[in-house]
């Protein structure tokens, strides 16, 4: 009996170490990321080439995309980003036909964020593209709190946080998704609650880009060095973080 | 009327930033080298007009304070209301000061070309938006934060002359901060238009290979 039980939970212990194996970031080869640095090493400043869409597009399906704004100046990058790179996160669609091209899910815990990101959509040249859906979190730290009401926050966040991703997984499932966060604290729960399922939806991906913020040169934030070990693409905005602590993360230069 | 704007961010309250630049000495500079008539503090909910006032008070003996809501002024900041006062520094500078708890309009306020000068704590989100709209910027890194993690992008982003950054969250820093800066756009502005753009506040670019990155991660 106990040879039976210790066998079965060996097999399942092997299973689990395999899956984190699978879904966790530092064993992924970046094959792009190795590319790129070639390409940089060999003093070429690297081309801008045109994005294939066709990439991201296959089947003609909306891409799902999770933003979290976080507060102040989380969000401003975040917005940063947005406009940036609206090319590839929101774009025309080839005819007139008015197809959905973005289905966003819109994070936010505090309402200026909200205020700010309704703001800024008003304005914005795909808003006729997407279909947002606003998600409120609640806040699992605030700026300087103490150990006690951190601790509280985050397992409420915890809790709360739960059904709104899974019901948020379970509309990417099988369809073209992004995961784009950038801190502070509620996006460690937001990262963490999408591997959890990540790890029990065999053959799913979860495609969480982290960009630290800005303010970061030589070292990392609470968020940023939690999601260095769960983020599948981390990204820095300043090459000698990516040179003395993080050499795994990606980095493109300033991006907001 | 020209301009200053100061804003200390809305996560964290920094009551040293507006203590700084209400004072005799930073405002005579204000008025005198930068032509300021008019500064406008955005000093955050957690910042109270009572607040706004009595500091103003310790400085400017028997100020008159006029609050205004829903105005044409609130109307131009993007506020719902806002407390002025007509001041004068001891050497005879006359300004207009104008406290609000948060603005909606930051981009369009800076982006105005009366706007000559913004003074901000180091956070990224002001950062960015004076780049953006191409205003000078003196910042005050905010010294109470996580890692004190203003600092370091107020020294690298000076470093590279995108702007200036003060030391330490006080008048006199702040002071000697703004005259260099100003002798700074003084200089930009007898350069060509290549090599100012290596002074003058700009949008940074965001690289092309990001975008590729992220047309890849969005994956089924």
């Amino acid at each position: 009996m106990l040879v039976i039980l210790s066998a079965i939970s060996l097999i399942l212990f092997a299973l689990v170490i395999t899956r984190l194996i699978l879904i966790l970031p530092f064993f992924k080869v970046d094959r792009n990321g190795k590319e790129r640095q070639a390409l940089m090493e060999n003093g070429n400043k690297a081309q801008p080439r045109q994005i294939e869409h066709q990439t991201v597009r296959q089947k003609d399906k909306p891409l799902h995309l999770f933003v979290f704004l976080g507060s102040g100046g989380h969000t401003g990058e975040m917005l940063r980003i947005l406009q940036n790179y609206d090319s590839v996160l929101f774009y025309e669609p080839k005819n007139e036909g008015t197809r959905i091209q973005t289905i966003l899910y819109l994070g936010y815990s505090d309402l200026q964020s909200l205020e700010k990101f309704k703001d800024f959509i008003s304005n914005y040249k795909y808003k006729n593209n997407m279909i947002i859906n606003y998600v409120q979190f609640i806040k699992a730290r605030n700026v300087n709190a103490n150990m006690i009401n951190s601790l509280i926050s985050i397992s409420k966040t915890l809790f709360y946080s739960f059904k709104q991703i899974l019901r948020i997984k379970l509309q990417m499932l099988n369809n073209p998704h992004l995961v784009l966060l950038n801190g502070p604290g509620t996006c460690c729960i937001i990262t963490l609650w999408f591997k959890v399922f990540e790890f029990f939806l065999i053959g799913s991906s979860s495609n969480i880009v982290y960009v630290e913020s800005l303010a970061r040169i030589t070292s990392l934030s609470m968020t940023g060095k939690i999601l260095y070990y769960l983020a599948d693409k981390f990204v820095v905005q300043w090459e000698d973080l990516k040179q003395t602590i993080c050499p795994r993360a990606l980095y493109y230069g300033i991006l907001v | 009327m020209k301009t200053a704007f100061v804003t200390c961010g809305a996560t964290a309250p920094f009551p040293q930033l507006i203590d700084s630049v209400l004072t005799d000495h930073v405002l005579t500079i204000l008025n005198k080298t930068w032509g300021v008539q008019r500064v406008v503090i955005q000093h955050g909910a957690l910042y109270s007009e009572t607040q706004f006032k009595d500091t103003v008070s310790k400085v400017f003996q028997d100020t008159q304070y006029t609050s205004a809501k829903d105005n044409s002024e609130c109307r131009e900041l993007g506020c719902p209301s806002l407390t002025s006062a007509h001041v004068t520094t001891t050497v005879g500078n006359s300004l207009y000061l104008v406290g609000i708890a948060y603005s909606s309009q930051v981009t369009t306020i800076l982006s105005n070309a009366d706007t000559v000068v913004a003074i901000a704590h180091a956070g990224t989100g002001s950062i960015l938006d004076a780049f953006g709209a191409q205003v000078p910027l003196c910042v005050v890194p905010n010294p109470y934060l996580q890692d004190n993690h203003q600092q370091e992008i107020a020294i690298r982003l000076s470093k590279m002359n995108r702007l200036t950054a003060t030391e330490r969250p006080t008048s006199k820093d702040l002071a000697v901060a703004l005259l260099s800066l100003h002798d700074h756009m003084v200089n930009a502005s007898h350069m060509t238009k290549d090599e100012s753009s290596h002074v003058i506040p700009q949008a940074l670019p965001g690289p092309a290979e990001f975008c590729r990155l992220l047309a890849q991660t969005a994956t089924e």
